[in-house]
């Protein structure tokens, strides 16, 4: 077997039994009635696990050449922004860029110790001083993070902060954010003017939703950019 | 003592713009022509049969601009011939390699027919226009029809970028009108994505309802009184529809879903997989990845028992039991909900397209089976969402939270490690597009032209088909392309415009490639004041 040829290309080109007989000859044990994308996935894995380069070899084979003015995405914006997307009542997903020259500004003042995330729960959908808030560290030259939300719903509001052994300062602030409620209480709802009976009819004890509260569905990597 | 049940059947259809003129046979564009083939034809073919027969029947379809563009696309339908053409001739290859096996033949003749139906269909009855052929029968009232946004963005990613959700909803309506020829009253929700806040856009361009996915609505400010069972109406004045949680699982559920059941069709055994390239000459490019043919000869089965041949007559059969069985749990969740809360029983039934007929190749004849079976009961009635908005306004008024369909009901499945860096460059384009936007705000030739293309090319990046297809590891390595296609063109033209310097002739090659919405105007990226 040769391995150098197992690219997604060629994989994809085999039928479902030289498909299966590859993975066994990697040495993979996979149900027969796997699907396709997931056996060719396995097999990648593997090879990629035993020949690391081959993961390079697979981004140089893009060809980049067919796009005539900007052959790679901008590598930043030039700009000092934060954006926020939620992603369940449990994550949002923060990404930002610092300016170069005010990234250098600030790394060069005294008493800089880094960069941090800010996360405040607003009384509202607007700023308020006695908003608690919680900061989180990132590393310097991190670009995105996954924010792990206080429980319940409500308004929130992201800001990007240098940090210094005196203070901090804003250096960009995310538009405020509602995170919606996970889960209800069925012995409340008739305050709201339902009922447990046709919640039920409605589905609500087969919901397959993330609830606030409930353990991640599944480990989240920090990312990178 | 109640009324009977009504059930809206909505069907979503969608696909993200693929099409690749300098490339002959291009895989990616397969999924047009297995849609095709696969759901929109036999869709018709189901609508036909019922109006023949006078059956009476309603529901609502969405068709999504991007897929609008396609299906009216010369080069695609030229292509969608050629396809054909080539499945003809596999077919008239499979009749002769299965003639030995009495049960394999019997599909192969079938599959064969069906090719040269579709073909004969396409090119006599249709002239090649399947957007004609749906727009009949919503004129004679059958059908209900519904637009989405432009490119299928996942809408709740935008909320802090109105100019970008109002590029997608004001292109999707040129478009739609463009085709149908007036504005719908629906707005399907790509993915199901909702934030409190869209009935705002949603009603500044006077949608009047929407469908959010079940737990938006029970989860809902306040929990509405009628669970699901009714529509409610935001604060703007939208009225938003709830899935039936009840029938999703039915249909859709993998283990127990009506498609699972052994006796029907198993959707991921194909020859397209199976057999050698001998076999498939055909078809399919030797050097390039194996896609489906339509070819499936085998029933689903027990999982761990050896494969039977499929048999039609007795998918038929389970058919007609399981669209009896739809209606029976329609009508008994339906009567116990009015008999609790006064609601009027709406189930609403919302799906997307491509379960009938593509991952349930009995979809259709389930379809057509619910009409014929359920025109005959009196305990239920068919309903578009439109049918059911209640004009006397006295919908209870709720804030639907934010959700979606995807895997655990929020936005998980277009926001995780394979994706998200996609993010980043998607909404700073979106603010680059909007400066654009107001500092050229009266340009024309070259440079309204070059504006144009930027808009198209940041609305093609944002579909959110990409995002989907990078987390299901489904053809990753396109997705990402397409991401970055996108992004680079887009960023291309947003520094030739600052550099005054445009090549006319790259501009040309982008126009002829991605020449979808003709009738874009960049404007749409500007602020709204």
């Amino acid at each position: 077997m040769n391995d150098h040829r197992l690219t997604r290309a060629y994989l994809e080109s085999l039928s479902t039994d030289d498909l299966s007989r590859t993975a066994s000859e990697c040495g993979l044990e996979l149900p027969s009635e796997l699907n396709r994308i997931f056996v060719i996935e396995e097999i990648l894995d593997s090879v990629v696990e035993d020949y690391p380069e081959l993961d390079d070899e697979d981004t140089l084979a893009d060809d980049p050449g067919t796009i005539p003015v900007h052959s790679s995405l901008p590598e930043s914006y030039n700009d000092t922004f934060i954006g926020v997307l939620l992603r369940d009542p449990l994550w949002a997903y923060a990404f930002w860029e610092i300016r170069a020259s005010e990234r250098e500004a600030h790394e060069n003042m005294t008493g800089f110790s880094g960069y941090s995330l800010r996360v405040s729960a607003l009384t509202g959908n607007k700023p308020n001083p006695d908003d608690e808030c919680f900061m989180i560290p990132v590393g310097i030259n991190d670009s995105a993070w996954y924010v792990c939300l206080p429980g319940g719903c409500g308004w929130f509001k992201l800001e990007l902060l240098a940090t210094y052994s005196a203070g901090f300062d804003v250096l960009a602030a995310s538009a405020p954010f509602r995170v919606p409620r996970g889960r209800i209480n069925v012995d409340t709802v008739g305050e709201e003017g339902s009922s447990p009976e046709i919640l039920r009819l409605s589905g609500l004890d087969e919901l397959r939703v993330l609830r606030s509260g409930d353990a991640v569905s599944r480990l989240i990597q920090h990312c990178e950019s | 003592m109640t009324g009977p049940t009504t059930l809206a059947l909505v069907l979503h259809a969608h696909l993200p713009y693929i099409r690749h003129p300098g490339q002959t046979r291009a895989p990616e564009e397969q999924r047009l022509f297995d849609a095709i083939s696969d759901i929109y034809l036999p869709l018709l073919g189901v609508f036909e049969r019922l109006e023949a027969d006078k059956v009476p029947f309603r529901l609502a379809m969405s068709f999504s601009p991007s897929l609008c563009e396609m299906l009216n696309d010369d080069l695609l339908r030229k292509r969608y011939l050629e396809h054909l053409d080539r499945l003809i001739e596999l077919g008239a290859h499979e009749n002769e390699r299965t003639s030995a096996n009495p049960a394999l033949h019997r599909l192969a003749c079938l599959y064969y027919d069906r090719v040269v139906d579709d073909r004969l269909r396409y090119v006599e009855r249709y002239d090649m226009d399947l957007i004609k052929a749906f727009d009949f029968f919503h004129k004679k009232g059958r059908l209900e029809l519904l637009t989405t946004a432009a490119t299928h963005a996942f809408l709740p990613f935008y909320s802090a970028y109105p100019e970008a959700i109002q590029a997608q909803i004001e292109t999707a309506l040129a478009c739609h009108r463009s085709f149908f020829g007036k504005n719908p009253s629906g707005f399907w929700l790509p993915e199901l994505g909702w934030f409190p806040g869209l009935d705002e856009y949603l009603r500044g361009y006077n949608f009047a309802y929407t469908i959010v996915e079940t737990h938006a609505l029970i989860f809902g400010t306040p929990v509405p009184r009628a669970g699901t069972w009714a529509p409610v109406r935001t604060p703007n004045g939208l009225v938003v529809f709830a899935r039936d949680l009840h029938a999703t699982r039915q249909v859709e559920d993998p283990e127990s879903g009506f498609p699972s059941h052994p006796l029907y069709r198993d959707r991921t055994r194909d020859i397209g997989y199976d057999l050698p390239y001998e076999d498939l000459r055909a078809f399919m490019d030797p050097d390039g990845p194996r896609f489906p043919t339509g070819f499936k000869y085998w029933a689903s089965g027990e999982p761990g028992e050896v494969k039977q041949a499929y048999d039609p007559d007795l998918a038929e059969i389970l058919v007609e039991d399981h669209a009896d069985a739809f209606m029976d749990q329609r009508v008994d969740l339906g009567s116990r909900a009015m008999a609790l809360s006064g609601s009027p029983g709406l189930s609403v039934c919302a799906f997307d397209a491509e379960l009938f007929g593509h991952h349930w190749f009995e979809g259709p004849a389930f379809m057509e089976a619910l009409f014929r079976r359920g025109a005959r009961r009196r305990d239920i009635r068919f309903a578009a969402p439109g049918d059911c908005l209640d004009p006397s306004g006295d919908l209870q008024e709720v804030v639907p939270q934010f959700s979606s369909w995807g895997s655990n009901g929020y936005a998980e499945t277009w926001l995780d490690s394979s994706n998200d860096w996609t993010y980043r460059h998607l909404l700073r384009s979106v603010v680059r597009m909007s400066e654009l936007a107001e500092r050229f705000p009266d340009d024309g030739g070259l440079k309204e032209r070059a504006l144009n293309q930027a808009a198209r090319e940041l609305l093609l990046a944002q579909s959110s088909d990409w995002a989907l297809i990078m987390n299901r590891r489904t053809a990753p390595d396109y997705a990402r392309l397409r991401v970055e296609e996108g992004i680079m063109n887009f960023t291309s033209i947003y520094e030739s415009l600052g550099g005054n310097y445009i090549s006319t002739e790259w501009l040309t090659n982008l126009e002829r490639s991605h020449k979808l919405f003709p009738a874009i105007n960049y404007r749409i990226f500007r602020k709204k004041r």
